[in-house]
């Protein structure tokens, strides 16, 4: 089986659950406080799309670096970005938005941009309504681990598809 | 007709003499200038005050270029020099020394062969190939097993560029990092890096010898290899490359002793 490693990028704003999603379903040797010191930790998820092992290699940005100079140098050559927001909190999807439209339209192209509203298990009303207002592309919980290895799988399969 | 010629012939004589004049008149003059440059080019000395005069301007174009050359290799040249130093005024005081070499004496031992034994110990312990903008592996060489080399490519990466653009002046590169006994030292081209992971006292010929090996290696094989897909294959390729270069020189003994690679220490 060929084996493809690609960079995958995960922002969001604090508390969102990037470091979540990534701490349930990847494999990581390092510790959180990465996160902290230099602001990023790198963890590895390994998928399958087809007949390619995929080994995604991922950039968990701490969510206080968002639009500081430094993350910009952390995008650089990723294949893939996970935009991660917290469905209870709907200034995180507009931080996204921004980020999705500041940054990543104008500076990156080509790289394969996915919405994650995180956090799916603490919507209380009805989801179709309550989440009407929002673009996404996949609708998470990382408590529950609802969509969180299709996410990965999906963004796989689209990157390797370009 | 042909009076109309005539008459036409003459006034355009009278008008254009005095541009005719005029012409040969500046082609004499840039003639000689030509001449006078020519000889100001070929006359060293007036050449040297050429260059005098443009002095700012040829600084400003060469300046950024060499002076960056020149202060790697006189940095490099005077940490080479410290270190001779600092070796030789250690081994001509020590107790070490004057037992050394009686015992060489006794035993037979040339110098040469004596200096090499006396070598200080440094251990490459491993080899990274990264991709420089993804910071992807692009191949791993090692004598030991080490967890996860994907992952520590990554954060290697993550550390290299933080520090760049946290602390660095632009266009500068982190050259190493350190952690007890261990050093990582980072060879930094243009699509890639390498990162050696060093154990015990590497001093600087040890460095100006991985950074030559660096050097050819790149120019042989890494260089021209194409890094849009990162996959098993173009891995394979790299190790290979990093075998051939390596195992001859520094996998001689298990721990990979950089300080016994060759009769002339390299």
């Amino acid at each position: 089986m060929k084996t493809v490693s690609k960079k995958i990028v995960l922002l969001g704003n604090e508390g969102v659950g990037k470091t979540s999603l990534v701490k349930r379903y990847v494999h990581s040797i390092f510790n959180d406080e990465y996160l902290t010191t230099i602001g990023i930790k790198i963890s590895k998820k390994v998928v399958e799309v087809g007949d390619v092992k995929v080994n995604l290699m991922l950039w968990d940005i701490a969510g206080n670096m968002m639009s500081k100079t430094l993350y910009n140098n952390y995008l650089r050559g990723a294949h893939g970005v996970f935009l991660v927001c917290d469905a209870m909190r709907p200034e995180t999807y507009e931080s996204i938005m921004n980020e999705r439209e500041n940054i990543l339209s104008k500076d990156f192209q080509g790289t394969e941009t996915a919405v994650i509203m995180n956090k799916s298990d603490l919507i209380t009303e009805d989801p179709t309504t309550y989440l009407s207002a929002f673009e996404f592309d996949f609708l998470t919980s990382a408590k529950k681990g609802d969509n969180v290895e299709s996410a990965f799988i999906q963004m796989a399969t689209n990157i390797l598809s370009k | 007709m042909p009076a109309e010629k005539d008459h036409f012939e003459e006034l355009r004589n009278l008008i254009l003499e005095s541009d005719r004049e005029n012409y040969a008149h500046q082609n004499e003059q840039i003639l000689d200038k030509l001449d006078e440059l020519e000889k100001e080019l070929n006359d060293p000395e007036k050449f040297a005050a050429v260059i005098q005069q443009s002095k700012a301007e040829i600084i400003d174009v060469l300046g950024p270029v060499m002076g960056k050359m020149i202060k790697k290799f006189i940095s490099s040249e005077m940490s080479r020099l410290k270190q001779s130093i600092e070796n030789k005024s250690k081994a001509l005081f020590s107790f070490k020394f004057f037992k050394q070499r009686l015992k060489n004496k006794m035993a037979g031992v040339s110098k040469g062969d004596a200096a090499i034994n006396e070598a200080v110990d440094s251990s490459l312990l491993q080899i990274f190939v990264i991709e420089q903008e993804t910071g992807l592996l692009i191949g791993e060489y090692s004598h030991i097993n080490v967890l996860e080399p994907d992952m520590v490519a990554g954060m290697l990466s993550a550390i290299k560029s933080f520090v760049e653009s946290a602390f660095g002046e632009e266009n500068s590169e982190l050259e190493s990092l350190e952690y007890s006994s261990y050093k990582i030292l980072l060879y930094n081209f243009n699509r890639f890096y390498f990162a050696c992971v060093m154990e015990g006292y590497v001093d600087a010929e040890t460095r100006a010898n991985l950074q030559d090996d660096f050097l050819d290696l790149t120019d042989k094989t890494l260089g021209s290899i194409p890094l849009k897909d990162i996959d098993d294959k173009l891995k394979k390729t790299v190790e290979e490359a990093l075998i051939a270069t390596f195992s001859d020189k520094y996998l001689g003994n298990p721990e990979l002793n950089i300080g016994e690679l060759d009769e002339n220490g390299k």
